[in-house]
């Protein structure tokens, strides 16, 4: 029996031509020198469910800048380079928290045909509400009785929102890859993308502000098993 | 010999040596003949095309191989388990024998059982009736316990043997497993392979064996070859569709797959002509498209002349002169003599879709062909030429009647004259200063003319009521309103021409006016009572009542009548020449009078005798009346061509005149003419009153070729009513109310049929702009969708847009439901009664799934009138419509899925409890115990939940 499983997964890695990854990585930070606009409090107090799960006021995420002069929630990604690579899609789920009434986490990818697990924490009733494109967007509501959905994307695709229209300040981002280089930038604004192979790529750093920080993208060479790393800035030359 | 000789009158040897030699002569003409009649371009093409095929299949076997190695361990796992197999059959044998055995005892104990089962029930019998009897009770039940034992005991029995005989299926299926599964994973692994192996097989050479391979270069031999060659002509036979080979109507006969060898092959997309697998397979060729091949052959669609075999004779028309030229050059190509039906050239290739699409408004897949038919309908070309098509139409250009109440005389002279000097993409043609009218001396008489025009129409107009103040309104507010209430579904304001082609979609938007330079063209009085009600003014117009207040409507006319064209306003009409006009009056008086005669009549007029007189005749040498009403003008015939079979129309009937510089084809006249309508009176010499007339409509060159397209389709043919794609009565039904959707451009605000509903770019969220009308036909009950297009009411309360008023007659808006019902497949005369019966288990379901911890549904659905607790724009529609409003089968698939209906809604799928949701600890707590008991049975909640929604405003 294990033996043919072995074979199945061997079989279907030479069909598909799904290749073990490199060892290379590409590391760096996401630099933004200044203070970045002002956070904005969230106004809870419509559900008096999703106030009473926080002891402090809850601020919007939607620009967050960290005490080291780099930009959190960047969401940095191979863009390109990859073409004609195929690779395996990790059995692990993704998993999407609604949480006191905010997603975490506030800007995520997640590869195509993978898991996505979508949790309500909450006392109260969600709408999760996806607004993709490639993917055919669903809006279905979670009750606080359901503790649990899961959902997978099929194609990939650019970040698109998923909200929740109960609570209109719930928003996340979401992305779809069909390969796995992608990672969001920490409170230290680091990235590294881990496992890649040797080869000559784009690699893209997008942030949700959209028009107001442009996204950026970046010419790298991994030779193997080596790190390359890159900066990206998204200092705002006109303030 | 010599003797011989002379007895004869001519010479042996002589004759000999001719005879020989005709002889060699005849024999090399037979040669001749034959290898004439042998070798053919399709034969070619057939052999090149099967080296292809060769070199395909090849490669597909090559990327279907398996690598060897897998393959190995494949074969070792097949064998292994084979073998082992084999060493369990003995196991196997005994467990077949066992299973025979217990299936013997399973038969006998379950016949027992069941035999029991009926002495069970006499026994019971026996009892019931001891104990109304009161006697034998006793007995009787001591009877029926023993019964009752028995039955017990040949149950066990029977399930005991039944487990057995299941326990020997388990063994034998494992023992078997690994052998199946082994040998399965082997010929999934090699399917693919083995089809095209096969293939190979039929058609490479160098895969046959010897014998094959001999015959099948023998049955191609000359002579030989009508056996059953393996090269040979394809055709297609299509019965239903016809043509027409004069004295004679014969069932199509296209042999062009001959060569178009990959026509439904995918692997030929990129192969070179004529080879290339057909650009559009989901829809053409293949069994499972709409238009298989071999019930519609080629030539029905694209036309030309399906029985040629070479390049020439089946009639191929290039794109443009440079595809002539290489044709000449690669094919030895030239337009094919004495044939009318000509291949469409490939840009005009969607012509062929009219004949059996005819009664649709909107041609699905044939863009090009739809927008030249909308190009037609909005140009009202079946103004001036009869079109079969559009009979019955009405005119399309505005009401002249009043029109003195609207315009100015200096508007009107100076918009005759330059239509596009006011408006730069009107749909009113230029009829003045065109290529052969732009002289000194015809300016003198076409602004004579135009005076003369003008002069008639104010004359004849009559008077329109107009308030003599309109109150004051406020420019901002007034393009708040046009841009949010809905004028933007069919007008736009574009103060200048933009560079993007014309699409359906933009029909649909520019289907009004451009609303430019309203100011510089009528009175706030005008603007204002237009808008409050359109057909007060024009009772023919189209325009719909937006039903607006006496607040709005000045808002709206004083954002219009702000927009001025102060270019226009600056210049000046010119004086009237009356000395022209003396001029022209006598031109057309002369024509039936002596010029003695003509010259006295004139001089009878007075100056507005001849005014009118000139106009009248103006009016109509023009055709004005073709889109306008214009008293005085009601009856009168168009004056063009009759177009209905204008494709069919032989080219030599189409006159070039001088211009030499284009092929002499129709779609090349067609395409000149709609560019320059006057282009053939080119270096002729004609009076003014039989010169070309057609307006210039300054057409794009995407719009000439669309027109270019239908205007090909519109030709002779012959096609059987069960091939036409409106053969049967839904497909008329739902084309007559598309028909009356597309007129009164509904598709300018909603999405129709997947058409349509770009006002949604200008609104921005697809949930604050028209709803989407898929599925309106199974979605709203048909009374309930008569009342509302009669008298609309809000439904959605979130919306800024509103659903106007339409001028229809009751026929026209139960042509559009039955539209909308066909459409949906929901053709039911009678809706199914359903109402909630008041409280019910099902409604207490419905009520718990949409309370505030489920669905909370209140949260932005109005609910009998209580406004929802989420922001105005959240809002969506009162449930207490829904009974009256909403079909009860279509709410259980819009709560089913709501995505699927409307794409981008904000309505989510409600939750519906799986069997999984109520099985934790506690569930109780949380879940009724009615619900817990339904949860899993989708369709049951589903329904609940409509039945609640029936009950919302219920007492
Ligand atoms: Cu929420």
């Amino acid at each position: 029996m294990k033996i043919t499983v072995r074979y199945i997964t061997l079989i279907a890695a030479l069909i598909t031509g799904t290749q073990l990854w490199g060892q290379g990585s590409i590391t760096g930070s996401v630099i933004f020198e200044g203070k970045g606009p002002r956070m904005r409090t969230i106004k809870m107090g419509a559900d008096p469910v999703c106030s009473a799960a926080h002891t402090e006021p809850v601020k919007s995420e939607s620009v967050v800048v960290n005490g080291n002069g780099t930009l959190k929630n960047v969401l940095v990604s191979i863009s390109a380079g990859l073409d004609g690579m195929k690779f395996e899609i990790p059995e692990e789920p993704v998993i999407l928290d609604q949480n006191g009434c905010t997603y975490t986490p506030h800007v995520w990818g997640v590869m195509a045909g993978q898991t996505v697990e979508i949790r309500n924490s909450d006392a109260t009733l969600h709408n999760i509400h996806s607004q993709s494109k490639q993917n055919r967007a669903f809006n279905f509501a979670m009750p606080k009785v359901v503790k649990k959905k899961n959902h997978t994307f099929d194609k990939s695709e650019d970040p698109f929102i998923i909200k929740c229209d109960v609570h209109p300040w719930m928003r996340t981002w979401a992305a779809v890859f069909d390969h796995p280089f992608y990672t969001v930038t920490d409170d230290t604004g680091k990235f590294t993308l881990e496992n890649v192979p040797a080869g000559t790529y784009t690699v893209k750093a997008w942030h949700e502000s959209g028009k107001k920080l442009p996204a950026q993208t970046l010419e790298v060479t991994v030779s193997d098993g080596q790190a390359a790393s890159l900066d990206f800035d998204f200092t705002r030359t006109a303030k | 010999m010599d003797l011989k000789k002379e007895e004869r009158y001519y010479q042996p040897d002589e004759l000999h040596r001719w005879f020989g030699i005709s002889s060699v002569l005849f024999l090399a003409s037979i040669i001749i003949m034959f290898a004439n009649d042998y070798i053919r371009e399709w034969k070619g093409h057939q052999r090149a095309f099967r080296e292809a095929d060769v070199a395909l299949t090849r490669a597909n076997i090559e990327s279907a191989a398996v690598d060897d190695a897998v393959k190995t361990e494949l074969e070792a796992a097949v064998a292994t388990a084979e073998a082992q197999l084999a060493a369990d059959q003995s196991q196997l044998d005994e467990l077949d024998s066992l299973k025979t055995v217990a299936e013997g005892e399973f038969y006998w104990a379950n016949m027992n059982f069941m035999g029991t089962t009926a002495d069970l029930d006499e026994a019971r019998y026996l009892l019931e009736h001891g104990l109304t009897e009161r006697h034998g009770e006793m007995e009787a039940r001591k009877h029926f316990e023993e019964v009752t034992a028995k039955v017990k005991l040949f149950k066990l029995q029977s399930e005991g043997f039944q487990a057995e005989i299941d326990g020997y299926d388990a063994e034998t299926t494992t023992l078997q497993a690994r052998h199946k599964k082994a040998s399965s994973e082997m010929n999934e692994l090699l399917a693919d392979l083995s089809v095209f192996e096969r293939k190979l097989l039929l058609i490479d050479p160098e895969a046959m064996s010897m014998a094959n391979r001999v015959a099948n270069v023998m049955r191609d031999l000359p002579v030989l070859d009508f056996l059953a060659p393996s090269i040979k002509i394809q055709q297609i036979i299509v019965n239903d569709i016809r043509d027409d080979v004069n004295f004679a109507v014969v069932p199509k006969v296209d042999r062009c797959t001959s060569c178009h060898l990959g026509i439904d092959n995918t692997g030929f997309a990129d192969a070179p002509q004529p080879y290339t697998t057909h650009p559009n397979l989901d829809l053409f060729i293949i069994s499972a498209s709409s238009h298989p091949m071999n019930e519609f052959g080629c030539t029905s669609c694209h036309a030309g002349r399906g029985r040629g075999t070479s390049f020439t004779s089946a009639g191929h028309m290039p794109a443009d002169a440079e595809q002539a030229r290489e044709w000449e050059e690669k094919y030895d190509w030239e337009p094919l003599a004495f044939w009318e039906e000509k291949m469409f050239p490939a840009q005009y290739s969607e012509a062929g879709c009219l004949k059996c699409h005819a009664s649709e408004p909107t041609i699905r897949g044939a863009e090009k062909l739809t927008l030249g038919l909308t190009i037609m309908e909005k140009a009202s070309c079946f103004g001036c030429h009869q079109i079969d098509r559009f009979d019955d139409w009405d005119r399309r250009g505005p009401n002249l009647a009043l029109v003195s109440g609207k315009l100015t005389k200096e508007f009107a002279f100076k918009w005759i004259r330059n239509p596009r000097s006011f408006r730069h993409n009107t749909w009113m043609p230029a009829f003045f200063n065109q290529t052969n009218n732009s002289s000194a001396e015809d300016k003198r008489r076409t602004d004579t003319e135009i005076h003369a025009i003008v002069h008639y129409l104010f004359e004849n107009s009559g008077d329109v009521q107009l308030p003599s103040t309109v109150r004051s309104g406020s420019v901002s507010r007034g393009q708040a309103l046009f841009e949010s209430v809905g004028c933007q579904g069919c007008h736009v304001i574009e103060p200048e021409p933009l560079a993007i082609e014309t699409d359906l979609d933009r029909m649909f938007q520019r289907h009004g006016p451009n609303l430019i330079g309203m100011g510089s063209k009528a009175t706030p009085e005008w603007v204002y009572t237009w808008i409050r009600d359109p057909q007060f003014y024009n009772p023919d117009s189209r325009m719909p009542n937006l039903r607006l207040t006496s607040r709005e409507a000045a808002d709206i006319t004083a954002y219009l009548t702000g927009l001025t064209n102060d270019r226009f306003d600056g210049t000046a009409a010119p004086a009237l020449n009356e000395d022209a006009l003396a001029d022209v009056a006598f031109k057309w008086l002369v024509k039936n009078a002596s010029e003695v005669d003509a010259k006295s009549r004139v001089d009878e007029m007075d100056l507005n005798e001849q005014l009118l007189f000139v106009g009248k005749r103006s009016i109509l040498h023009y055709g004005c009346f073709s889109c306008h009403n214009i008293p005085g003008f009601e009856d009168s015939k168009p004056i063009g061509t009759p177009l209905t079979l204008e494709g069919s129309k032989p080219t030599h009937n189409l006159d070039f005149g001088s211009v030499h510089e284009i092929e002499h084809t129709n779609y090349n006249w067609f395409e000149a003419k709609l560019t320059n309508p006057r282009i053939f009176d080119r270096d002729k010499v004609k009076p003014y009153d039989e010169r070309l007339r057609m307006p210039n409509f300054n057409l794009s060159r995407t719009e000439v070729e669309a027109v270019t397209t239908a205007l090909l389709g519109l030709a002779k043919s012959n096609v059987h009513a069960d091939k036409m794609a409106d053969g049967k009565m839904d497909d008329l039904i739902i084309n007559r109310g598309m028909t009356i959707i597309k007129d009164y451009n509904c598709q300018g605000c909603h999405i129709i049929n997947g058409q349509g509903g770009q006002i949604v770019d200008i609104i921005g969220d697809p949930n604050l702009s028209p709803p989407n009308l898929n599925t309106q036909g199974a979605k709203a009950k048909s009374d309930w969708l008569y009342k509302f297009f009669k008298s609309p009411t809000t439904i959605r309360p979130n919306l800024a847009v509103r659903m106007p008023t339409f001028p229809l007659a009751d026929d026209q808006w139960n042509d559009i439901i039955r539209a909308f019902q066909f459409s949906a497949g929901a053709t039911t005369t009678f809706e199914t009664p359903h109402s909630s019966a008041g409280k019910t288990n099902s409604t207490f379901v419905g009520a718990y799934l949409a309370s505030k911890d489920m669905g909370d549904c209140a949260k932005c659905h109005v609910m009998a009138g209580k406004n929802p607790t989420n922001a105005r724009t959240d809002w969506a529609p009162d449930l207490a419509l829904a009974k009256d409003r909403l079909r009860p089968e279509w709410i259980v698939d819009w709560l089913r899925d709501p995505q699927a209906i409307m794409p981008g809604t904000k309505m989510p799928q409600p939750f519906i409890p799986s069997k999984a949701d109520v099985e934790f600890e506690g569930a109780e707590e949380y879940f009724p115990q009615a619900v817990i008991r339904m949860a899993g049975d989708d369709e049951a909640l589903l329904e609940s939940l409509r039945d609640y929604i029936y009950s919302v405003g219920e007492k």
